[in-house]
């Protein structure tokens, strides 16, 4: 593994980009649990992740990334079954960043340049958060669309979420200049919302199918998993207080992934971009 | 003088002259516009430097879809057929499918088109506001337009990937086609086609003052293609009877269903032995609960998709009487394209 590797946390606004970031430091940092990943040493610059990690312990919201002040993180890390040590860089990019690719058809200089050499995607997707547009019911069907007609005209945000993802995931590839296929984790927050007993990679397919089938469709050029996270541990205001009285805050985040057996590595969707060797979610 | 406007949701630059997204200068947002009154007009500076133009995504010119057809596989569809036939719906019924699960055995691949699908699909969604879904008529000054699928085979473990590039072109268009063989010689584009997709529209079927001309407009569009000598030799014809949902429900269906069969008989004979054709019956978004969401689609989509069996023998039965004409036309075809020797075996009888 070269150092310095590149990944990218895409995803749009309220994706749970930061809650993942936030919890993942606390873990690393706090080495209160098994990983597979640890903390190597202490990058030079900590102030941000400490800020999120703080919000995140006190299950407090992080707050919405801005464009302009998107906060570039390294970590020294090192994979405990071969002592190997890996540096990875990951940008905290705004979701508002990506809709403006979608519907301005814009991206800054600075992410273009990143995306030449990523290494692999973090992908986010809240559940609460997928908009589908249904279609106007037939006319003897039962009613879907308004009961009074106000027209109005198309706009890019009236798009499908898992239109603008995959949009998303074309740009990547057409700014990347790496070879290797490029490996796509995508991570479902919030995992703790999905009350029936399913796997990530089956709610993909149903919840949206057009991502799952562009992941699929294209072994040459992506590699993907999903996942499912609960970074938080529950809800933000109704779980607040269980979340709270948790002695060790270490152990309210979860993850899981072939199995329906939660476990408390988040490293697990890193692993498997970085192509290292340990890198299911360990059930 | 100039003042600074955001179109951000929630931005206050224009009062507290902070950006919302936190740029600085504030006009290096890419969400900024710099009026300068001075000029008396509008106009919209942004910063060039900080930001790179993605592709627009919209439907492709007939440059940029003959440049992603040779990058692949790829199949070229023309669409043809009256203004308010269905050929947009086709389109964008096919794409709403995608939106739901992978179709006709085929995965959603990419497309480079993915505006152009989404601007098209809006009409006929509840975001629209409507109460009846529509799809707006594609104007004739956007010329000619292709939307772009790339769509993957999953057979027996191992995935094929083809472009399919689909013709969205304004039906006025296919009238002055109608109407003049040198407006056929002049659209390039069908010496590309792999399909040419003849639309009959099913609801102008239902009633005797409509469907003559119906018929007759779409087989007259076809033969003027046809006789123009414009098509490659392994170009194929689809004839779709659109709008089926309205056919079946309709109370002279039999009478309609009856007349389609004369129609099937009347487009065989105009094609004959030029071109493969097959017939397909289509809702492509049904008014009514008669048919389901996109019927007849699957079968359409694996036609489009499927590679010709060229070279293949074929034979031509021609008469002296009628076809001294066919069989000139026939051997300049042959001469002009390399290989084709072994494609035919003519016969006289």
């Amino acid at each position: 593994m070269s150092a310095g590797s590149r990944l990218l946390l895409l995803g749009l606004r309220g994706s749970g980009k930061t809650t993942y970031l936030a919890a993942l430091w606390h873990l690393l940092e706090a080495n209160e649990t098994r990983s597979a990943l640890t903390l190597d040493s202490l990058q030079p610059d900590r102030g941000y992740l400490n800020r999120i990690r703080n919000s995140w312990l006190a299950v407090e919201e992080v707050g919405r990334t801005p464009i302009r002040t998107a906060e570039s993180v390294t970590l020294a890390l090192r994979e405990q079954s071969t002592e190997k040590r890996v540096e990875i860089t990951i940008p905290d990019l705004s979701g508002e960043s990506f809709r403006l690719q979608w519907s301005m058809r814009k991206a800054t200089r600075a992410y273009s340049d990143y995306v030449n050499e990523c290494v692999g995607v973090l992908l986010f997707v809240h559940p609460d958060a997928v908009r589908k547009i249904p279609l106007i019911a037939p006319r003897n069907g039962s009613q879907v669309g308004p009961s009074v007609e106000e027209i109005r005209p198309w706009t890019p945000e009236e798009t499908p979420t898992q239109v603008q993802l995959v949009e998303l995931i074309q740009f990547v590839l057409l700014l990347r200049k790496l070879a290797d296929p490029l490996r796509i984790a995508i991570i479902i927050s919030a995992w703790d919302l999905i009350k029936d007993p399913m796997l990530p990679a089956a709610w993909l397919d149903s919840r949206l199918p057009l991502l799952s089938q562009y992941v699929r469709a294209n072994p040459q050029e992506l590699e993907f998993r999903a996942y499912g996270v609960s970074a938080l541990g529950g809800d933000l205001k109704k779980d607040r207080e269980k979340l709270l009285s948790q002695p060790m805050p270490s152990l309210r985040a979860w993850i899981l992934e072939r199995a329906l057996e939660a476990d408390g590595d988040l490293t697990a969707p890193l692993r498997f971009v970085l192509r290292l060797g340990m890198n299911s979610v360990a059930a | 003088m100039t003042n600074v406007q955001c179109t951000q949701e929630g931005c206050q630059v224009s009062v507290s002259g902070k950006c919302l997204e936190g740029f600085e200068p504030v006009d290096t947002c890419p969400y900024m516009s710099v009026a300068t009154e001075a000029e008396g007009v509008l106009t919209t500076e942004r910063s060039p430097g900080n930001f790179i133009d993605l592709p627009q995504g919209e439907a492709l010119s007939e440059d940029q879809a003959g440049t992603v057809a040779s990058n692949g596989l790829s199949r070229v569809v023309i669409l043809a057929g009256p203004v308010g036939s269905g050929k947009t719906t086709i389109l964008t019924a096919l794409f709403e499918a995608f939106l739901e699960a992978p179709f006709g055995n085929y995965l959603f691949a990419g497309s480079q088109t993915l505006i152009g699908f989404e601007r098209r699909c809006h009409d006929a969604r509840v975001s629209s506001g409507r109460l009846v879904g529509e799809t707006a008529h594609t104007s004739v000054r956007e010329g000619i337009r292709f939307l772009h699928l790339r769509l993957a085979a999953t057979e027996k473990g191992t995935s094929t990937r083809k472009h399919l590039l689909l013709s969205d072109i304004s039906g006025e268009i296919f009238v002055q086609l109608r109407d003049s063989g040198s407006a056929v010689r002049d659209m390039k584009v069908l010496g590309r086609a792999d399909h040419i997709c003849i639309i009959i529209d099913g609801d102008k079927l239902l009633e005797p003052e409509t469907r003559h001309i119906a018929r007759n407009d779409a087989r007259a569009i076809l033969r003027s293609i046809l006789e123009a000598e414009v098509l490659s030799p392994s170009c194929r014809i689809d004839v779709i009877f659109s709008k089926w949902d309205l056919v079946v429900s309709s109370k002279q269906s039999t009478e309609v269903i009856s007349y389609v069969e004369q129609t099937r008989k009347a487009f065989a004979k105009v094609i004959g032995e030029r071109c493969a054709v097959i017939f397909h019956e289509i809702a492509a978004r049904p008014e009514s609960k008669a048919l389901p969401f996109a019927h007849g689609l699957p079968t359409l989509l694996r036609s489009w998709m499927t590679e010709p069996d060229i070279p293949q023998r074929r034979t031509l039965y021609l008469t002296d009487a009628e076809n001294e004409r066919e069989l000139a036309r026939l051997v300049r075809r042959v001469a002009a394209t390399p290989g084709l020797e072994d494609a035919f075996n003519v016969r006289w009888i």
